[in-house]
Formats: structure tokens, C-alpha cells, sequence
């Protein structure tokens, strides 16, 4: 074991460190109970990364995305141009960039701001968050239905297809030898889709064959949530690690050799 | 209040930017395309509520010296901290999250703040983990042994018989019952969003904007 | 086929390649629409019972008998996720008993959008239970947008005020597990709800109960007691019928050799 030497405080870098390493120290005594260092930290944090988020709101959407575009826009009004100014081309096509099109958000915008300012007109906040909610509604639908229902269905009989060199080849997949094994796997694969699936089925009494069923789905969903449980375990082992080694290493200067 | 406007709102923007994913017309992808990317400015106005919200718990707790009190100064502190070097200052141009003092707060006290209570997880899925042991039933122990083949799967430390296909095991469980359950999760979380969303836009459930129809 | 149909009759175009999408959500909402017109004309729909939702007046209960409170997050995520307004939803039934019952609720928020509107939800709810008086915004607040920053407050939350419930509902990240098990160690009864696949295995450790998944969505529609939001739930259900024997016979058409069914779905990937 070498110690080096410990982060020098004198230089911004090194009150970096130390001030990095009490922080951290300060997080883990919530492990013992909560105390006045956690408290301290924990509304640093608070205070520091809401601070942060309005830095990036501002610099990463406002001003680019909507102040820059007024101000553009504005500028093409004022020199007479009014088709430029709302975004559109001279053979009046939609151009990339919007200007003064950002109106419509920034009215939106201050919608949500009249919760605040006035009660009264705070009813015109809700037309703010049905456009945000509606776009999200409409977004969300079609990717659902293709990212988790239909490319989850044709993953599980494409198993099926894998195995079959005929399907596979007029498929355009690579053809695996199906050994029995692998046949067992592709069925037990079908039977714990099927089975959890059941396991989903709400308005089914669960009697008779849909109880087996749920039964069944039930023990592949705490298989696989255990699969996933002990897959976790490791890399969160190793976020401890990192900090450990943060504050021995940066901090403390020690290395083991 | 009246909530038949928003509802409308929600309806047509809803249809528009399902119908876009189908339909191959100009004027209705640039549309969509410029509601994907501009929509965010709505949220960026509402931070304002937010630290709004913020400002009042603690301004609150200062002037009632509730218990506690001192620490509401300290998330005062870190807040302007964050903002004047984010916003007053400016360094040969690098301003915002690029001016030194601002990234050197980020590095210095946001970052290790959040590395560290993402590592507090290695303690807590410990006693997550003795708890689950704990447990007497059937599924709780397909989880525990689940969990312990994966875990174990993933560190070839122990060598010699059952161990040595112990990554095999490891893959097997992953490949076979994880994904079966991993399908029929996702495909009814699908049906789920579809069916939630679909009543927002027909304006089925409402409840999302609060106050009443009438 | 009905592309080209379409395309032909009406010369409408069409993005190649979204055929199955577009088919299957015709179907889906042609089926919730039947369901919603059965329930308009008094159909009642018989759901199974779903543990975690049962236990949620048993919950709410709790914390009132304690003379404690009840603490709600609506999860990590952003307004525009559907399992954040599914959460919402459900807020706003939780709500209400605790309006009844007069039992504190706090709603610490990660999203400001999402404050706002637990804010205008809650104070409904306490309206319809006639008990706007006890309505308290402030307790309803936003924290931060930094995912550890909001679950450090979270904890300091739970761990000094102690709440008797704990209700974790939406989309969590590697967090999951932190906030659970906080809830855990001050013995608060947890529920939670969420479709992040790889975060249930935490809370079905950690919590008393879980929504796993479409159960989420279903809890929403299930606690509303309203039959037209319920009849949601059987279109749910008939989608997931249809899909269980496409799958079933799709794996057995396919294993014959046959990629009808393969080509069927493959367009949409």
C-alpha cells in the first residue's frame, strides 16, 4: 500500500476533491440513520441541481429554440418580409426554421405561467397541458403498438422460424440446427408467454384452465424478475467500487500496489 | 371551469400526431415534426412553477423557523450558486453550463452527489435481497434461486462440477423464462398505453386536467 | 390490402410499411369503442380482483387510523410518458379517500407539468368530497428534475415525517429500489405500481404490493369505479385474446415450416 499523497487543497482541483469527498461521506452516513451531514447534502443537492436544470432548460431549449427564432423573426418582419418571418420560403413552403411559428409555444408557454400569476385565468393553463398531453397520447399510440406488442409477438414465433432451415432461409434469418434442446427452449419460451400473458387477462375469472395458466405465469414472472434482480447486483457492486476507490485513491491518495 | 376546449385540443392533436405515423403527406410531417420538437418549450416554462414551488416550501420554513429551517438556506445557496455562475457570468464566451464555475460546481458537488446515492444501491439491494430470503412461498423462492443462479452466473469465481455451468444456467434463465415473461410484460404494458392514451384523445378519461366539466 | 385499397379508392398516402400497426389499431379501437357502447347502455363488467388495488383503501385506512400521512410519487418521468397520466389518474382516486377520510397527502414532484397537475387533480378530488378547506397545496410541491437529487428529498421525506402509506406509482428508474426500501425500513405499507420492466423486480421485493406492468394501467380505469373508463379494460383483454392465439397459432403455422405469420408482422419492424 502506497499512500501519495492526499488531494492538496490549495488549487481549484483539489477543493474539487475534498469538497466532492465530504459530499460523498455525507451521503453515506444516511447508511447509519438520517443526520445533520445528510440533511446538508441532501439539500445541496436540491438546491444545486435544480439551479443546473434551469441552466440547461434555458441555454438548451429557450434561447435557441424559441428566443433566437423571435428574434429572427422579428428582424424579417421588421424589414418587410413577412413571409420569411413566420418560416415560410417565397414559393411559401414550410422552411425548418420556424421564427415567429415559436408564438404559438410561447403562448402556451405563458399559459402555464398564469397558474402562477393569476388564479383567475389559470383555467387557460389547461390548454397548455391538453396540447402537451394530447401530442404525447398520439405519439405514444402507434409506438406502442409496433416497439412493445407487435416486434414482442414477432419475436416469439420468429424462435419457431429459426429453427426451421425452409422458414429461415425464405425468411432472411440465420438457420440454427435444431437440436431437441433447443426445440424444448422454443416451446417453454411459448408456454411462459403464453402463460404470463394469461397471467394479464382481467375481466376472466381466474377458473378451471386460466387458473393453471396464471398459476404458471406467475412462476415465470418471479423467475424472470429474479433473473433480473441477480443480473443488477453486480453493477451496482461496482458503482461502490468506483466511489470507494473516488475517495481512496483521488482523495486519500492511496494506492495498492 | 370548462373543460370541453382543452378536451377538443387534445383530440385533434392527438389524431393529428397518430395519423402522421401512417399518412405521407408534407404539410402533416412538418407539422409533427415541429410540435415533436417544440412541444418541450411547455416544460420549460414550467420550471418556473416548479422552482416557484420550491421557493415557497423553504421561504416558508425560513420565516416560520420551522425545524430545520437552516437547511432550506443551504438549497438556497446551491440554487443561486447555480445560477449566477450559469446565467451572470461569461467567459471569453463560455457561458451557461460551459462557464468554468458553473462546470466546476456540476463536477464537484452535483455529480459526486449523484454517483453517490446511485452507489448506496449495492447496500440496499443487500437487504432487499435478505428480505427476499426471508420470505416462505413458492414464488419467492423461484425469484431468490433466480436471482442467486444469475448472480453467481456472472462471476465465475467458483470453478469445478456444478459451477463450472453455472454461466450457462446464468444464460439459459435469461434467454428462456426471463424472456417469455419479458414478451408478455411488454405486450401488455402496450395494450395498456394504447388504451390509456386512446381514451385521452376520444376524452374517455379526463381526469389528467383536473377540474370538472361542469 | 387495405393500404392499396385506400391508396387506390381515396389516394391516400400511406408510409410503406405501417400496414400491421395501422391494422391492428383499427381493431383495437373498433373494440373499445363496442365495449364503451355496452357500457353506455348500462353493461357492467366483472373485473378479477387484483390484490394491490383491494389493498389500497385497506392502505389509506391505515394511515388515518395512525393519524399519519400518505405519501404519493408519481415517478420519474415526464407528463408525456402515458404510465405518469396513468399514475395521475390513480392520484386522483387516492385523493379523494384521503379528502374523506382526512388524511394528509403529499405529493413530492419530480416534473413541474406533473406537479401542476397532481395539484389541480388533488384539489378536485377534495372539491368533489366537499372538503376544500382541508385542501393544502403546499403540500403538493416540486423538488428537483435531477433523478438522485429528487430521490435523496424523497428519502429525508419518508424518513422524518414518517408517512403510514407510501404509493409509488409510474416510471422509475435504478431508484426504484432506493425509495422502496426507505419505505420499507420506516414501516410504511407500500404500493406500487410501474412498467418499467427492469425496476418490478425491486418493488415486488420491497413493497407490500405491486402493479406489474399492464396492471398499472388497469388500476387506473379499475379505481374509477366508472363503468365507461372500465369497459377500457375488456378492449385490453380482447386485444391480448387476439394476440394470445396469433401467437399460439403463428408458433405452431411456423414451426410447420410456413412464414405467413412471420410476413404478417414483419412489415411493422
Amino acid at each position: 500500500m502506497i499512500l501519495n499523497l492526499i488531494a492538496p487543497l490549495g488549487t481549484t482541483e483539489g477543493l474539487g476533491i475534498w469538497i466532492a469527498a465530504f459530499l460523498t461521506l455525507c451521503i453515506f452516513s444516511f447508511l447509519y440513520k438520517d443526520n445533520p451531514f445528510y440533511k446538508f447534502a441532501e439539500h445541496l443537492f436540491v438546491g444545486v441541481s435544480s439551479g443546473y436544470y434551469i441552466s440547461i432548460y434555458y441555454w438548451n431549449t429557450l434561447k435557441p429554440n424559441m428566443i433566437d427564432e423571435l428574434v429572427k423573426g422579428f428582424k424579417a418582419l421588421g424589414q418587410g418580409n413577412t413571409q420569411k418571418a413566420f418560416g415560410l420560403d417565397e414559393s411559401g413552403a414550410v422552411m425548418a426554421e420556424p421564427h415567429l411559428r415559436m408564438l404559438i409555444p410561447l403562448m402556451l408557454g405563458i399559459f402555464i405561467l398564469l397558474i402562477f400569476i393569476s388564479r383567475k385565468n389559470a383555467w387557460l393553463s389547461r390548454i397548455s397541458f391538453a396540447w402537451y398531453i394530447g401530442v404525447a397520447s398520439g405519439i405514444a399510440i402507434p409506438t406502442a403498438m409496433s416497439t412493445r406488442v407487435l416486434l414482442q409477438a414477432q419475436g416469439s414465433i420468429r424462435d419457431f422460424c429459426s429453427y426451421n432451415s425452409d422458414c429461415a432461409t425464405s425468411a432472411g434469418l440465420d438457420p440454427q440446427v435444431a437440436t431437441t434442446a433447443l426445440w424444448i427452449n422454443a416451446f417453454l419460451l411459448l408456454i411462459g408467454t403464453l402463460s404470463a400473458l394469461a397471467y394479464f387477462f382481467f375481466s376472466l375469472p381466474s377458473k378451471g384452465a386460466l387458473k393453471v395458466m396464471n398459476k404458471v405465469g406467475i412462476y415465470f414472472l418471479m423467475i424472470s424478475f429474479g433473473a433480473s434482480f441477480g443480473y443488477t447486483v453486480m453493477a451496482r457492486i461496482s458503482l461502490l467500487i468506483g466511489r470507494l476507490q473516488f475517495l481512496f485513491y483521488e482523495w486519500l491518495g492511496i494506492t495498492i500496489s | 371551469m370548462n373543460n370541453r376546449g382543452p378536451l377538443l385540443i387534445a383530440f385533434v392533436c392527438g389524431m393529428l400526431m397518430m395519423a402522421e405515423s401512417f399518412l405521407d403527406y408534407s404539410w402533416l410531417n412538418s407539422f409533427a415534426e415541429w410540435v415533436q420538437k417544440y412541444y418541450i418549450i411547455i416544460a420549460a416554462f414550467a420550471i418556473v412553477l416548479g422552482v416557484a414551488s420550491l421557493f415557497k416550501l423553504h421561504l416558508a420554513k425560513l420565516k416560520r423557523k420551522e425545524d430545520g429551517w437552516r437547511y432550506s438556506l443551504v438549497v438556497f445557496f446551491g440554487f443561486f450558486a447555480m445560477i449566477i455562475t450559469g446565467f451572470f457570468m461569461n467567459d471569453d464566451g463560455l457561458v451557461g453550463t460551459k462557464h468554468p464555475w458553473n462546470a466546476w460546481l456540476y463536477n464537484n458537488v452535483q455529480l459526486p452527489l449523484g454517483a453517490t446515492m446511485f452507489s448506496l444501491l449495492a447496500f440496499f439491494i443487500a437487504s432487499a435481497a435478505y428480505r427476499a430470503f426471508r420470505a416462505r412461498s413458492l414464488e419467492a423462492t423461484l425469484l431468490l434461486v433466480a436471482a442467486c443462479l444469475v448472480m453467481l452466473g456472472q462471476v465465475p469465481i467458483l470453478t469445478g462440477g456444478i459451477f463450472d455451468n453455472l454461466p450457462e444456467i446464468k444464460q439459459w434463465i435469461l434467454d428462456i423464462p426471463n424472456m417469455a415473461s419479458k414478451r408478455a410484460i411488454m405486450i401488455g404494458v402496450g395494450l395498456g398505453m394504447m388504451s390509456t392514451a386512446l381514451k385521452i384523445i376520444f376524452g374517455i378519461e379526463k381526469t389528467y386536467l383536473g377540474g370538472s366539466e361542469e | 390490402m387495405i393500404f392499396n385499397f385506400l391508396n387506390l379508392m381515396f389516394q391516400i398516402q400511406i408510409k410503406e410499411g405501417t400496414g400491421p400497426v395501422f391494422f391492428v389499431l383499427v381493431l383495437f379501437v373498433a373494440a373499445l369503442f363496442f365495449f364503451l357502447d355496452k357500457a353506455r347502455k348500462g353493461a357492467t363488467f366483472k373485473i378479477r380482483k387484483i390484490a394491490g388495488l383491494d389493498a389500497v383503501n385497506e392502505a389509506i385506512g391505515r394511515a388515518t387510523e395512525m393519524g399519519k400521512s400518505i405519501l404519493y410519487t408519481t415517478g420519474l418521468e415526464t407528463a408525456s410518458h402515458i404510465a405518469t397520466i396513468a399514475s395521475l389518474t390513480i392520484l386522483s382516486r387516492v385523493a379523494k379517500r384521503a379528502a374523506r377520510y382526512g388524511t394528509r397527502l403529499q405529493v413530492p414532484s419530480f416534473d413541474p407539468i406533473v406537479m401542476s397537475l397532481s395539484q389541480e387533480i388533488v384539489r378536485e378530488s377534495y372539491l368533489e368530497e366537499g372538503m376544500v378547506d382541508s385542501f393544502k397545496g403546499d403540500d403538493i410541491f416540486y423538488l428537483t428534475q435531477e433523478q438522485f437529487a429528487y430521490t435523496a428529498a424523497v428519502e429525508g421525506v419518508l424518513v422524518r415525517e414518517k408517512p403510514a402509506t407510501v404509493f409509488l406509482m409510474g416510471y422509475f428508474y435504478a431508484e426504484s429500489l432506493l425509495l422502496a426500501e426507505t419505505g420499507n425500513s420506516i414501516g410504511a405499507i407500500q404500493i406500487a405500481g410501474t412498467d418499467a420492466v427492469t425496476q418490478l423486480p425491486f418493488f415486488i421485493v420491497s413493497c407490500d404490493y405491486t402493479l406489474i406492468g399492464e396492471e398499472l394501467y388497469a388500476a387506473s380505469a379499475y379505481l374509477s369505479e366508472d363503468s365507461n373508463i372500465i369497459s377500457s379494460l375488456k378492449a385490453q383483454d380482447f386485444g391480448k385474446a387476439l394476440l394470445w392465439i396469433f401467437l399460439l397459432l403463428g408458433s405452431i403455422v411456423t414451426f410447420a415450416g410456413s412464414t405467413k405469420f412471420l410476413s404478417l408482422l414483419g412489415a411493422s419492424t
